[in-house]
Parts: structure tokens; C-alpha cells; sequence
């Protein structure tokens, strides 16, 4: 491969890890780090007088998700392909649970809207372990570009 | 396959241009409009923006940067490689763009000064974009 295209991958994860950042800061600000916040931000509140989410409502932030998560994980999926991580098991149980709970962190809210609670807490934690994946991933790329010198990334 | 990429570094151009337009009615494109958009004015009865609509704005602003610069960068190392000097623009695109996407929620977190380092990285990385599209084009029609 070639350096530049390492270079351009480098400079793709900084903006991935400016992306989760701005990610972060939304979820913290929206609905906040508990179950309970979480649940109140769909499901409104009295005492801070927020109003339910609807179903379109929700539907505005969802839709443009399911395209950019996957297509995110995809393109960062795709340069591990070619990394020496792709020979290992661990690769395909990255790649099922990576866009099995992207799917959960997103339709999560759906279910909460149909008064299931508990999927407050599966909306954060899937929104946890979305994070701690994007970050495995950057550090299999990084890892490998600067370890593997001469060879494909 | 030139074809395909031709085609693809036309919508990117289109792109670039289409931007300065929408930040130039939308946010602002200039320094002073941009921090009347950000804190707003009492005396003008404009209304700051909000945390939310900031938070908004940036996170896809980031998402859209980073894949119109993967793909161009793509591009651009596919056909200009061989010519000397090619990194320059490539590292002056990346590092303005990351430089002007940081400011941004520097200007409305923490002073107005960083709108001034925003617009100049702003300008500097779609210059550098639009001159890499315009390099690219050329290669392939060469």
C-alpha cells in the first residue's frame, strides 16, 4: 500500500475520534449518563417539563444513524481487512458485535417508546460499548500502520 | 474508471463551492457573522445559538468533512502520487480542516478569538481541497 494512503487513514481516525468526542458531548448534554435521564429524555417529564419523543421525532435522529454508523463502520472495518488482525478469529466476532450493537444502540429508543424500561439502560450501555469498539478499532489500525512499516497498513 | 472518478471529483468541487453558500446564509461565512450567529446580539434581538443546535451542527459538520476529505484523499493519491510536492497539500487540507473543526467549539465554548483561527483554517482547507480536486481532474484528463 501506499505511505500516503497510511497517512490519509491516520488522518481519517483523528476526525473519528473528533466524531465521538462531538458524539459524547451531544449524549451527555441530550440525555445525560443514567438510565433514568435516558428514560426521561424519551419518555418526558413533569417536574423538568420535557415532552415525550414521538415516533417521527425520533425517527429525524435515527434515520440519517443508520446510514452514517454503518457506513463508519464499515470504512473502519474495511482498514483492519487489510491489517494482519483479518487472520485472527477475534476479526469476524469484531465485525458481528461491532454492527450488532450499532443495530441495538440505535432502535433502542424505539422499544423505550413502547415503555420498556430496561432499555434505558441497553441504550447506554450499547452506547458504552459502541464507544470502546470505535476506540478498539483506531488502536488495531494505528497499532498496525506504525508497527508494520513496509507492508499493507 | 478515470470516468467514475471524474464524475466523483465534479459533485466534490460542487461540494467545496456549495459550502461557502451555506455557511454564508446559514452560520455565517465571515468572522463577524459567525460570532453573531454563535453568542447572538441583545441590541439586535438575535438570539444566541444553543448548546443543542451547536452540538447538532458540529457533529455533522465533522462526519461530512471527514468522509468528503477520505474520498478526495483517496482520489488525490491515486492520481497525483508521482508529483513532487503532493503531501504538501494533502497535509495542509488535513491539518487546517482538523484545526478549523477543533475552533469551532472553541469559539462557543471559550472565547470569540478562536472565530478568527476558524475562518483563516476554514478558507486555507477548502482552498487546499478545491486545488487537490482541481490537480486530480487535470492528472486524469492529461
Amino acid at each position: 500500500m501506499h505511505n500516503s494512503y497510511k497517512l490519509a487513514i491516520i488522518y481519517f481516525i483523528f476526525f473519528s475520534l473528533l466524531l465521538l468526542i462531538s458524539a459524547f458531548m451531544l449524549f451527555e448534554y441530550k440525555l445525560g449518563f443514567d438510565a433514568k435521564s435516558i428514560s426521561h429524555y424519551y419518555l418526558g417529564n413533569e417536574l423538568t417539563y420535557t415532552q415525550p419523543k414521538t415516533i417521527s421525532g425520533l425517527l429525524k435522529v435515527v434515520y440519517p444513524h443508520i446510514f452514517s454508523i454503518g457506513l463508519l463502520g464499515m470504512v473502519l472495518l474495511h482498514f483492519i481487512y487489510f491489517t494482519s488482525f483479518r487472520r485472527t478469529k477475534m476479526f469476524k466476532y469484531l465485525i458481528v458485535g461491532a454492527y450488532t450493537t450499532f443495530f441495538v444502540e440505535i432502535v433502542s429508543p424505539f422499544f423505550l417508546l413502547l415503555d420498556i424500561k430496561v432499555f434505558a439502560t441497553i441504550k447506554l450501555i450499547s452506547f458504552i460499548l459502541m464507544f470502546i469498539l470505535f476506540i478498539s478499532m483506531f488502536w488495531i489500525i494505528l497499532h498496525s500502520i506504525v508497527t508494520q512499516k513496509n507492508q499493507q497498513v | 474508471m478515470s470516468t467514475i472518478l471524474k464524475g466523483l471529483l465534479f459533485f466534490i468541487f460542487s461540494y467545496l463551492i456549495a459550502d461557502f453558500f451555506v455557511k454564508y446564509f446559514t452560520i455565517g461565512l465571515l468572522p463577524d457573522t459567525l460570532i453573531l450567529s454563535l453568542y447572538g446580539n441583545e441590541e439586535e434581538y438575535i438570539d444566541p445559538m444553543s448548546v443543542s443546535s451547536f452540538l447538532e451542527f458540529w457533529h455533522v459538520e465533522i462526519f461530512f468533512i471527514m468522509m468528503i476529505l477520505l474520498t478526495l484523499s483517496a482520489i488525490y493519491i491515486r492520481t497525483v502520487s508521482n508529483v513532487k510536492n503532493y503531501k504538501f497539500a494533502l497535509n495542509l487540507v488535513m491539518i487546517s480542516s482538523l484545526i478549523s473543526l477543533v475552533t469551532l467549539p472553541l469559539a462557543f465554548y471559550i472565547s470569540s478569538h478562536f472565530v478568527y483561527i476558524y475562518f483563516i483554517t476554514y478558507i486555507l482547507w477548502h482552498l487546499g481541497a478545491l486545488q487537490m480536486t482541481l490537480r486530480s481532474l487535470w492528472k486524469l484528463y492529461a
